[in-house]
């Protein structure tokens, strides 16, 4: 019987053809020719040139240091979750409509402040149903099916602090706003998060290039993409010298960020992060929680247990729990969150910022009921059953309950909600193949939240 | 099978050392070789546009297997576009007949469980490092793992 060494053998045998070796080369010396001719796309945020002395007496990233410097752009950053909780608009939670601080210009240099006038262009079109464009989801598994698998002693454990967690009926919101997500073609809202983020920390923004939609895809408006780049020491900063000597770890502290969706995520390198996934909220909190708007700190700890046993964190955040809506309340818990790590040392080793959407709206779109949505899901799970993909039992009536989430991610060209379902399985935890823990197996899955007609998979828009 | 240079190399150096690593991943999990040549090229096109800095060689073999990832998931984005040829139409030196069916098996998974698959048989990766390189949870590559290989058993009738 074949087994994984034949797996291991056949595999020897996939190797590179000398023409295309021939023809990578060549196309990377055509493009390290281009790249000679143009300026090096790598921009240094302006706005930060007067502020490199201050930054340098924060440049090593001590929280309470960087805390005080923090203090005087909080204070003029303006009350954005004021303006939330007074109403769920999509203007109101816009990171641009906030008051400048005195003397800031903007943005990165010319390139990406351009990029913010330029007014969007949207060439994907699925026609209107009642009245609304007709999105496409992106499914994260992609067909693959099996839902995501969670073990724990109780489903309190993994299920977080959602406000919409079985809400009744009458209290589901009639509609919730739409988003689309970044295309590549307008950076400027994500270069906004990440210029944001590089003030608060008091560090130049290095900002890499976008990602860019590959070549034959539909529109570029469907490509979610993200944009990365480097906040600097600027004691390290030496302009005329290429990036990747700059970035040199053995010289630079920089801390690597990135921002797709509504996220910046940021590490720098160094010692591990202590084990507790609560050490370095309460430096994420002061050091960004004004400008994430958070004013009433709500806290996520979700844990489920591993394949040995152990209990394991695999979500926490702070989110600002207020809001006076079910609506507002969602809104907040999903756009306005923070989390940091420390390192052994009590550094911040690690941090990630949700921001409210900058992108353009879409639109505010009716919601199906928990009941119309549970039959979506059915549908699902008999798919599954049908094409083999998962090999136990499971019906959409061992849901323990659901949720209203956000849907992001680099499969999904909107940002829009979606159902998820909490399903208890009859599996044990060995059936599941965590073969050391005890407790019960869950499964977690995600439908569209929209009424059908407004929402097409993705597959079958393009099949 | 981790055969990380012995110092960070230049783009080019990278096509020579880390090509058949490059090409390998992506038809491991695209399951056709034009389709991992060209996502094969477009990774050290990326090496050489975007330039990243790299702490040794081994973070730059990791960067190149997560950006090949990447790209072969976005790949799969693109369903209009995939092709189906054969398996080894390409290859210089052919399947045997056990080859062909262990492949044919591995193919058949869905994409989650062949990337585990593939990454710790073919690249000898532990489930920590997997767990780190794709930024999932351990359980999660743990349980992907076992289930690929439970479904590898029974597509195989035998052992895996």
């Amino acid at each position: 019987m074949p087994d994984h060494k034949d797996y291991q053998s056949a595999m020897d045998k996939v190797a590179p053809s000398e023409d295309w070796k021939a023809a990578t080369l060549q196309k990377m010396a055509a493009a390290r020719a281009q790249q000679e001719k143009t300026t090096p796309p790598l921009r240094v945020a302006k706005r930060f040139a007067p502020q490199l002395a201050a930054a340098a007496v924060v440049a090593l990233l001590v929280a309470p240091a960087a805390v005080r410097y923090l203090a005087p752009f909080a204070a003029g950053s303006g009350g954005t979750a004021q303006d939330a909780a007074s109403s769920p608009a999509v203007a109101e939670y816009s990171l641009n409509a906030a008051p400048r601080a005195e003397g800031e210009t903007g943005s990165t240099q010319e390139g990406t402040q351009d990029k913010r006038t330029e007014p969007p262009v949207r060439n994907f079109d699925l026609g209107e149903y009642q009245g609304l464009p007709v999105l496409v989801l992106g499914d994260d598994s992609a067909g693959m099916g099996g839902g995501v698998t969670f073990v724990a002693e109780s489903l309190d454990d993994i299920r977080g602090n959602n406000p919409t967690w079985n809400i009744s009926a009458n209290q589901l919101p009639a509609t919730l706003p739409v988003w689309h997500a970044q295309s590549g073609e307008h950076a400027a809202p994500l270069a906004g998060l990440l210029n944001a983020t590089a003030e608060a920390l008091g560090l130049p923004l290095v900002q890499d290039e976008a990602e860019e939609a590959p070549t034959g895809y539909p529109s570029p408006d469907l490509w979610p993409y993200n944009l990365s780049g480097s906040l600097m020491d600027p004691d390290h900063w030496e302009p005329e010298l290429p990036l990747h000597e700059q970035l040199d770890p053995s010289k630079a502290k920089a801390w690597n960020v990135s921002a797709s969706g509504t996220t910046v995520n940021a590490f720098r390198n160094g010692d591990g992060t202590l084990g507790d996934p609560r050490a370095g909220d309460e430096a994420a909190l002061a050091l960004f929680g004004e400008l994430a708007g958070i004013e009433t700190p709500g806290y996520e700890l979700c844990t489920d247990i591993n394949y040995y046993g152990g209990e394991n964190c695999f979500q926490h955040f702070c989110f600002e729990a207020k809001g006076a809506t079910v609506t507002e309340r969602l809104l907040n818990y999903s756009f306005r969150r923070v989390t940091g790590d420390l390192d052994g040392t009590g550094e911040l080793r690690h941090f990630n910022l949700t921001f409210p959407p900058e992108s353009e709206t879409v639109g505010d779109y009716p919601l199906r009921t928990p009941e119309e949505a549970k039959a979506a899901l059915q549908t699902v799970l008999d798919e599954e059953q049908a094409s083999g993909m998962r090999e136990y039992d499971l019906s959409a009536e061992q849901a323990e309950g659901w949720q209203l989430e956000y849907a992001q991610s680099s499969l999904n060209p909107y940002i829009q909600p979606v159902y998820r379902f909490w399903l208890k399985t009859d599996l044990t935890p060995e059936e599941a193949f965590y073969e050391n823990a005890g407790g019960n197996v869950y499964v977690s899955y995600t439908v569209s939240a929209l009424p059908e007609g407004y929402c097409i998979p993705f597959e079958e828009a393009f099949n | 099978m981790k055969l990380a240079a012995d110092r960070v190399l230049t783009p080019e150096e990278a096509v020579e050392h880390y090509g058949p690593l490059v090409l390998r991943t992506a038809f491991g999990l695209v399951k056709n070789m034009q389709d991992a040549e060209d996502i094969a090229q477009e990774v050290f096109l990326t090496l050489l546009k975007k330039a990243p800095s790299f702490d040794g060689p081994d973070h730059q073999q990791a960067w190149l297997l997560r950006c090949t990832i990447n790209r072969c998931k976005s790949h799969f984005r693109s369903v209009w576009q995939s092709r189906t040829d054969g398996l080894d139409e390409t290859l210089s030196v052919p399947f045997t007949p056990a080859e062909s069916e262990v492949m044919k098996a591995v193919g058949g998974l869905p994409m989650k469980y062949r990337q585990v698959i593939y990454l710790h048989y073919i690249q000898g990766y532990s489930t920590a490092e997997i767990a780190g390189l794709l930024e999932m949870n351990q359980n999660t590559v743990l349980s992907q793992l076992a289930r690929g290989r439970a479904l590898l058993k029974k597509a195989l009738k035998g052992e895996f």
